[in-house]
């Protein structure tokens, strides 16, 4: 497979002059500044002896052009954001083995880390000399990025994606119908830890469009609607609980330049896209579905006024895209093949990760082999309709999705336990005005729930973290002697304003 | 009403939503001040503020929001508009 679009973002870099190829913290940047900046960082790059280049996660121009010169310099990146615990990016750096991290702006945050690395670079188009950029062909099986996601160990899993997998998903991309072109101005609302950011400044950069950030400093729900509608956005990827929030004013939205409306990284409601869909009179909206795993997305269900495909409120996943395979498999391993009878959505394909980095055990469990094609199980159950469309009915195991970050319980209920080793913790998810939260309970009255949070900061990030903690006597259990986590969810739900 | 009174007001909601322990509401306390203060627990704080005080915000309102004065001045002038 030739990895056409690293070839595509070169071309533009040279070629779009002053067109603008992005909007950051209301400024434009055009393509001829991008190029510079890629051009000098790369300088830099080439300087580094690890192939992973960590890139702090500023919301400026340089993280992006670090971004880009590390793929054309055939390296890959890997997102760090310099709120995380010192712990957790210790963890990264280690696993991955990076030896330089860039960072765009001085900042409190930033002072703190030099405390406890020594591999930080200052990359701001302030210091950096005007330099061309070049280009290698990195081979389809290199990583182009690695993320970190909760682990079910208390360990964050590092996820590689190779340039092949990348340019697979491109591909399918491609089939899709959008036809994107230099007039898109595409929206990027992801923190670059979710592999969803990765298609939002990726795609406008192939086609010779702009992507638009969301200011910093503002609420990130209000600075969205600010985004899609001041900057004309006629391409967005949300999750769909920003939607949610934004709920009782959806009658003040109306964005008639949006013509893609995409929705991703958790469930999408029927009822709430049907309030969405007068706001955006002129867009073909689709639900697309995928884990980090399968490279960003891999199915897609279009919507239309009336035609929503959905299962008891929920809309589809679609169909898988060109080059993914869906299987199904039961409880007992066998494949699903009769319509409406739920199985785990395992998948296929060039999209596929090669696999978790050094982690031998998550790899045995995760994939597996079924008529010489090799297979990601989700852990997502999901069942298929007469005319081949998917839907996703919910998780296997304990995994939640808050703001579509995807979330461990058990991540939290170990983070727990290492401030109080004696004591049951059980962590759930819970819903709140149509919004997904995090809930800890703790088996010990005493709990000062601010404190314990306070004791939290150090070992998880803040998406990581319980909105609510709560200490109860004892830890409910259902007739089966099991944790009676309903119980919990019901509890978390009636005292989240307490 | 005075802004002293809504100030208090918002002192207990802003307790029930953001369980920071007591968060002293002063005219330049913002989102960066208060850590669980995000767009999730913002738009919650802002549906009880609505509830609590029989008013509604439009959305471009919220976004000229700079910090808990503009939000206490716009509650009294949608209060005394009632």
């Amino acid at each position: 497979m030739s990895i056409s679009f690293l070839h595509a973002i070169f071309k533009n870099l040279q070629q779009g002059g002053e067109r603008t190829a992005c909007v950051i913290e209301d400024t434009s940047y055009s393509y001829q500044e991008l190029h510079s900046l890629t051009g000098a960082i790369q300088g830099k790059i080439q300087r580094t002896g690890s192939v992973n280049i960590g890139v702090i996660t500023q919301n400026a121009p340089e993280t992006y052009a670090t971004i880009i010169a590390s793929w054309l310099t055939g390296k890959s990146y890997v997102p760090i954001p310099s709120n995380y615990p010192a712990e957790r990016i210790s963890d990264i750096i280690k696993t991955a083995e990076i030896s330089s991290v860039f960072y765009a702006a001085e900042a409190e945050e930033i002072d703190l880390l030099k405390t406890h690395f020594s591999l930080l670079e200052f990359v701001n188009s302030t210091t950096l000399p005007v330099a061309d950029c070049f280009h290698v062909f990195p081979p389809e099986d290199k990583t182009a990025y690695l993320l970190f996601t909760s682990g079910t160990t208390g360990k964050p899993k590092g996820v590689p994606i190779t340039f092949g997998n990348l340019q697979a998903f491109l591909n399918g991309f491609d089939t899709l119908g959008y036809n994107p072109g230099v007039e898109d101005r595409f929206l990027q609302m992801f923190d670059l830890t979710f592999d969803l950011s990765v298609v939002c400044f990726t795609k406008p950069l192939i086609c010779g469009g702009s992507f638009h950030t969301l200011p910093t400093g503002m609420i990130k729900t209000l600075a969205l609607y600010q985004v899609l509608q001041e900057n004309r956005i006629t391409i967005s990827l949300m999750v769909p609980s920003v939607i949610g929030l934004l709920l009782p004013y959806l009658e003040d939205i109306y964005l008639p330049e949006l013509r893609v409306s995409q929705f991703c990284g958790e469930a999408l409601k029927k009822d709430i896209l049907e309030k969405w869909m007068p706001c955006v009179p002129n867009a073909r909206i689709d639900n697309v579905y995928g884990p980090t795993e399968a490279t960003i997305y891999c199915s897609s269900a279009t919507c239309n006024p009336g035609k929503i495909p959905h299962h008891i409120g929920v809309v589809g996943i679609g169909k898988p895209m060109q080059g993914i395979g869906f299987l199904l498999l039961d409880e007992t391993g066998m494949v699903v093949t009769e319509q409406k009878v739920e199985g785990e959505l395992c998948l296929s394909g060039g999209q596929i990760t090669p696999g978790y980095l050094r982690n031998a055990e998550q790899n045995e469990l995760k994939f597996f082999d079924f008529n010489q094609i090799r297979y990601y199980r989700t852990g997502d159950i999901a069942f298929k309709d007469r005319s081949g469309n998917y839907y996703y009915v919910g998780r296997k195991d304990d995994q939640v999705k808050i703001q579509g970050y995807r979330i461990e319980l058990s991540e939290l209920e170990i983070a727990a336990s290492r401030i109080l080793p004696h004591c049951h913790s059980i962590a759930v998810g819970y819903q709140f005005a149509d919004t997904w939260f995090l809930a800890l309970f703790i088996k010990q009255t005493s709990i000062i729930e601010s404190q314990f949070q306070e004791a939290l900061k150090p070992l998880l990030p803040l998406y990581m973290r319980p909105h609510r903690i709560f200490g109860v006597e004892e830890i409910p259990l259902n007739a089966n002697g099991k944790i009676d986590r309903k119980a919990l969810k019901l509890l978390a739900e009636s005292q989240h304003l307490s | 009403m005075e802004t002293c009174e809504i100030r208090l007001q918002l002192g207990n909601i802003f307790d029930s939503v953001f369980h920071c322990g007591n968060i002293e509401i002063t005219d330049e306390l913002t989102a960066e001040q208060v850590e669980k203060w995000d767009s999730l627990t913002h738009l919650t704080m802002i549906a009880a503020v609505e509830s609590h005080f029989g008013i509604r915000f439009k959305l471009k309102e919220l976004i000229i929001m700079k910090n808990t004065g503009d939000l206490v001045k716009l509650i009294l002038e949608k209060k005394q508009s009632v």
